[in-house]
């Protein structure tokens, strides 16, 4: 545990010397906020039977973005980190050293998107502000998917990383799946914008658990069956995807080979 | 004469850069099988998801912005179009500034007997890449939009294609400008950074007359991100008038190249390395 926190600060003190970093991030932060609030005003200026105000949808959008940002669900640093160390060869410099492999190559590329996942920290904070919940179970119920989504993720990293293993290049199909998985989970456009059937079979998704389940929370009063069933479920997927992960992960470390091993 | 001769041997040696650059980058990027079908794969995923995200929006609105649901796939259409010739022309080319400056690189394109910054920028220039991953989403789109919706007559599409081109040529100018900074302070990437996220997010869901004057002001003559994607998408559906946005259009591209060419020269004067 302190080797892992070891790492994410050793990273993180990397960036912190570049303040005018820290600047333009926050920078490209309000520029994606603002043109979103913008485009959220022309279609709530028009739009007829959504239930969300205008507030409550910048809020959705500034917690499902900070959700998105912390646990790499779309942008998949950590799996790209995988996939270029094992191209390269640089996982020996790992798998030679007593440390644990894959929390150790998470800790690094969390830390090196810390400055990234501070502002994201603060997004969140803001859609709580804006749109406060309207009690304190639905502060735990997002924590508890919010657990959820972070190891949803990771499993969903850890399986880019792999394809390494069986593929010369699989360079394209990560950023399918994170395309697709953008509009699934509701981080585009809120699930109540589909259609009812379709937004009944999206919200069963990883995706969906990962995402739009913890953010909606702010347009609950209390926690109800349909949440309480989308953690059982959350947990199912989790089960199921680090199961499959860890499997193939390990299945495609014996197939790995480097000079001196 | 001895004039005129020069300006064709500048030409003549700006189009061989261009025309080894082609054949270059043709051989690279058909060298891997696999990531040629995955990276399609992608972007037909990409702009499958963003249809269908308009569906989805479109089913609970009539317009945004005054632009039906054709008239924003065919925005869409635009900035996609706009995105693969940027990709494939200069946009790769122009981000690999900051590493030939901080790693001495640049000393050995200021050695050669070429145009410095123009081979930077054109060094490769790819072809196969954008056509293949862009030419189906950009089919697909062709397919959905219903033409007949469209307000598209000969002369604005005329406007709206010189539209398109001046933008190109004043966003390429601002793209070369924002990577300049490097010479000074060691690191170039942010103000660029800080662009793409402009353009990323104004390209293809936010309509021209979304934006107020002040905005449009900003964006048209100060970032000149949308003169080439949402003024000329304007322009061909005849939302804006043609002749109005063709002069600002000329102004902004022509300015942007002389603001380019003579922060070239100052980044020029600053540069130093171990060898120069």
């Amino acid at each position: 545990m302190k080797s892992f926190f070891a790492l994410i600060k050793y990273n993180l003190l990397v960036y912190i010397q570049y303040p005018l970093e820290l600047i333009n991030i926050l920078l490209k932060e309000v520029v994606r906020i603002f043109f979103l609030f913008m485009f959220l005003q022309l279609v709530f200026q028009n739009a007829e039977g959504n239930d969300y105000t205008l507030r409550e949808s910048l809020s959705y959008y500034l917690i499902t973005g900070g959700i998105a940002e912390l646990t790499m669900i779309f942008r998949q640093k950590f799996g790209s980190y995988l996939r270029d160390s094992i191209k390269s060869g640089e996982i020996s410099n790992y798998l030679i050293k007593p440390i644990p492999l894959l929390s150790s190559m998470f800790a690094v590329s969390w830390g090196q998107r810390s400055l990234y996942n501070i502002v994201a920290f603060f997004s969140i904070l803001i859609g709580f502000v804006l749109t406060p919940f309207d009690s304190v179970e639905l502060y735990i119920g997002f924590l508890f998917f919010f657990v959820l989504s972070f190891f949803i993720a990771f499993s969903i990293n850890l399986l880019e990383g792999i394809l390494t293993f069986y593929l010369e290049s699989p360079g394209g199909i990560p950023n399918s799946i994170a395309h697709v998985g953008r509009l699934l989970s509701g981080a585009m456009v809120p699930l109540s914008f589909f259609p009812q059937k379709i937004a009944n079979i999206l919200k069963l998704t990883p995706f969906a658990v990962a995402i739009y389940h913890p953010a909606n929370m702010l347009k609950l009063e209390s926690l109800g069956a349909e949440q309480v069933n989308a953690m059982i479920l959350g947990v199912i997927w989790v089960l199921i995807l680090n199961g499959l992960a860890l499997y193939f992960w390990n299945n495609g470390l014996k197939k790995y080979e480097a000079v001196g091993l | 004469m001895l004039k005129f001769d020069e300006i064709k041997k500048d030409i003549k040696l700006r189009l061989m850069i261009i025309k080894s650059s082609i054949i270059y980058t043709f051989q690279l990027e058909t060298a891997y099988v696999s990531e040629n079908w995955s990276n399609m794969a992608s972007t037909l995923f990409y702009t499958g998801s963003f249809i269908l995200f308009l569906k989805v929006v479109y089913g609970n609105v009539d317009t945004i912005a005054g632009y039906t649901e054709d008239e924003m796939l065919f925005l869409t259409f635009i900035g996609q179009l706009i995105f693969y010739l940027v990709w494939g022309i200069f946009h790769q080319n122009l981000r690999k500034i900051e590493g030939l400056v901080q790693k001495g690189d640049l000393d050995l394109i200021l050695t050669k007997p070429v145009p410095a910054d123009f081979y930077i920028a054109f060094k490769r220039i790819s072809i196969i890449s954008p056509l293949r991953d862009g030419l189906t989403p950009l089919v697909v789109l062709v397919i959905l939009i219903d033409w007949g919706s469209l307000i598209i007559t000969p002369l604005s599409a005329l406007s709206g294609f010189i539209t398109m081109i001046l933008g190109l040529v004043a966003y390429f100018s601002l793209l070369f400008i924002v990577r300049l900074p490097v010479f000074w302070l060691g690191r170039g990437s942010s103000p660029a950074e800080l662009v793409y996220t402009m353009r990323h997010y104004s390209r293809d869901i936010l309509p021209f007359e979304s934006f107020n004057k002040g905005l449009q002001g900003i964006f048209l003559l100060l970032i000149p991100i949308l003169i080439d994607t949402g003024l000329a998408t304007s322009v061909f559906l005849n939302k804006s008038e043609a002749v109005p946005a063709l002069l600002i259009s000329f102004f902004v591209a022509s300015a942007f190249i002389l603001l380019r060419k003579w922060l070239w020269k100052r980044a020029l004067m600053a540069y130093s390395s171990a060898s120069s």
